[in-house]
């Protein structure tokens, strides 16, 4: 196990530069999703770290060992790909034996790693067969199993569950987490899916452009978003947003709708986001100035919840409310906004008022 | 109307197949007859005392026919392994994570190919006489191999390039160098290509005549040039040229029919998954 340290790490592609010096502290033992939308940098970050790709400025270490020169083989990494790239020649259990075979240990061991691996995986009666006569799950768990066997300081995870359907991604996600409970290795994960970010990892790192947004643990982003980006990208439905005004009044919108504050946000007088999540949207009997007054467009029961798709005046709103309502499409609805889950942002989104 | 559908697609195959066997025919009917039953008129494809006497005289000790057969087969064996091996090892080197600087060499070997064999014909006489392997085994397999070599590499490297990079990168996160990679993981994912191209490779030096006449002398002939021994300058030895001319093609339509589907899964680039 080692702890990796990423210093204003840069990547170039001729002129283009992809990666603008990324800094990231990650703690031994510690379970870290890099997450962001596509083209952000996080997979080629990932690259970099396994040695798959030149370090174009910067430095990267793992433990007190400088890597940005030496092998992905003596980093002492394993990576599990999206693709999961087992080797189609090989049985499942020579794809897992492959490395070691190249370390030129002994048969009796390789054996005992090999099982020992397919043993935490469930791989035992697969052992023979081949990557083609496996489902996505299984071949998910080879490639995790070819990882495990090197018994590596760092796992690298390069969006492992893309492929996988949506229920078998969630049965995987718990697996992936229980492993790192189980061996305690330092992992990084990246992923373009917020829900893996925020339920599997210790730390969740938010990427942008190239650039780190924010990073911290998952419910510190949820609840304290550094700028409009994170606020939006953590959390499912994303975070209501309106565009206005903060005055002595309120919050008032750019199409002149007051929504409420507290009362010592009103002493900032200037244009601002005001961001609610739909979770934190209460419904109430009666308007109020505490209330938001919305037009419902579209009702969806989920079960367990009702999602609200409604306006404030051309602002669209989502609600998320644990009561069954019946509301028609066009009636009118009021939500009092929890005060003290209020996220006020400058207006260009940049900052965290 | 789907049987007369069928029933014309059969005719048009059979039409087509007469017309390519149809020499193999005439030769095999050739070989099988007596001097007198060759020239008779008008051309018979039965009716006549079919005989082996000139398979007979072919691979009879005096002929040394059979030490010919056994030229091509040392010819075609070395150069075929040769040109693989090159050619497999230049494939890799130019797919893959390499494959940002290989479209010039690339091309280059393709041009090869482009040439004309002729236009080598003088320089390599020279070469190999100055080299003192004039009428050697050596000359005729090592110019085989370099044209060769150019098709390996362009039919192997098709199937490289189709090898996913992740399997590549996941095989040198395993702790593969770029031999092992090349040894343990793509060799093995693209035997069908390199079986294709084998035979495409082992059947281009085998029929090969032109480079075997000019580098061979009367103890290194390879099967082309002896069978073409048998048109002297006054009299055709119509018989043993026909029966040498089977036994010849013989070894090749035994590799073309054990390797025919790797063949067919030479000549489509891509279809390995």
């Amino acid at each position: 196990m080692a702890s990796v340290s990423i210093e204003e790490a840069s990547k170039r592609y001729g002129s283009s530069k992809v990666l603008h010096d990324v800094s990231l502290d990650i703690a031994d033992g510690e379970f870290v999703t890099l997450v962001g939308p596509s083209g952000c940098g996080k997979s080629t970050l990932l690259r970099m770290i396994a040695g798959l790709e030149d370090i174009s400025g910067g430095q990267i270490r793992i433990g007190s060992k400088i890597v940005n020169d030496i092998a992905p083989k003596e980093r002492d990494i394993a990576m599990v790909f999206q693709s999961y790239a087992l080797y189609p020649h090989m049985t499942v259990a020579e794809n897992m034996a492959f490395s070691l075979k190249l370390s030129k240990i002994s048969k009796a061991e390789i054996k005992a790693k090999v099982d020992k691996a397919s043993d935490i995986l469930g791989l035992t009666p697969l052992l023979d067969r081949y990557p083609r006569q496996l489902s996505g799950g299984q071949r998910q768990r080879v490639a995790m199993g070819r990882a495990i066997v090197r018994d590596p300081s760092v796992f690298l995870f390069d969006e492992p569950l893309s492929n996988l359907d949506a229920k078998l991604r969630v049965a995987m996600r718990t697996e992936i987490k229980a492993l790192h409970q189980r061996l305690k290795t330092t992992t990084i994960y990246v992923t373009h899916d917020q829900v893996e970010a925020m339920t599997m990892a210790d730390k969740i790192v938010v990427m942008r452009d190239g650039r780190i947004e924010q990073a911290g643990r998952p419910l510190e982003l949820y609840d304290h978003p550094a700028n409009l980006f994170v606020a939006q990208f953590i959390g499912s439905p994303s975070m209501n947003m309106l565009h206005g005004t903060i005055g002595a009044e309120g919050f008032a919108t750019a199409d002149g709708l007051q929504a409420p504050l507290e009362p010592n946000h009103k002493t900032l007088s200037r244009p601002a986001i005001y961001g609610i999540r739909p979770e934190h949207l209460a419904i109430a009997d009666f308007p109020a100035p505490d209330t938001l007054a919305v037009t419902v467009d579209v009702i969806e029961p989920t079960g367990a919840e009702t999602q609200i798709f409604a306006h404030f005046g051309a602002t669209p709103i989502v609600a998320v409310v644990r009561e069954r309502i019946t509301t028609n499409p066009g009636d009118r609805l009021f939500l009092r906004p929890d005060m003290e889950k209020l996220h006020l942002f400058s207006a260009d989104g940049n900052s965290r008022l | 109307m789907k049987i007369f559908r069928i029933a014309c697609v059969y005719a048009a195959c059979l039409a087509v197949l007469a017309i390519f066997l149809a020499p193999i025919a005439w030769v095999v009917v050739i070989s099988l007859k007596m001097r007198g039953d060759i020239f008779t008129w008008p051309p018979t494809f039965f009716g006549f005392k079919p005989t082996m006497i000139n398979y007979v005289n072919v691979l009879s000790g005096s002929s040394k026919f059979l030490l010919y057969l056994g030229n091509s087969l040392i010819v075609a064996s070395v150069s075929t392994v040769v040109a693989v091996c090159i050619g497999t090892l230049g494939a890799f080197a130019l797919s893959g994570r390499r494959k940002r600087s290989s479209k010039l060499w690339s091309y280059w070997m393709l041009s090869f190919r482009m040439m004309p064999p002729v236009a080598l014909i003088i320089p390599y006489h020279f070469l190999y006489q100055k080299a003192g392997m004039l009428g050697s085994l050596s000359a005729i397999a090592i110019s085989h191999s370099v044209f060769s070599v150019a098709v390996v590499l362009w039919m192997t490297k098709n199937f490289f390039d189709e090898v996913p990079s992740e399997i590549e990168e996941a095989a040198m996160v395993d702790g593969a160098s770029e031999w092992q990679t090349f040894r343990y993981i793509i060799l093995p994912m693209a035997k069908a290509a390199i079986a294709a191209s084998l035979i495409f490779a082992f059947l281009t030096s085998w029929n090969e005549f032109l480079f075997a006449a000019i580098l061979s002398n009367t103890k290194t002939y390879t099967a082309p040039v002896a069978i073409s021994s048998f048109v002297g300058e006054v009299y055709v030895s119509w018989g043993e040229l026909a029966a040498a001319t089977i036994v010849g093609i013989l070894p090749a339509l035994v590799v073309v029919f054990f390797g025919q589907r790797y063949l067919l899964v030479g000549l489509a680039p891509g279809a390995v998954k």
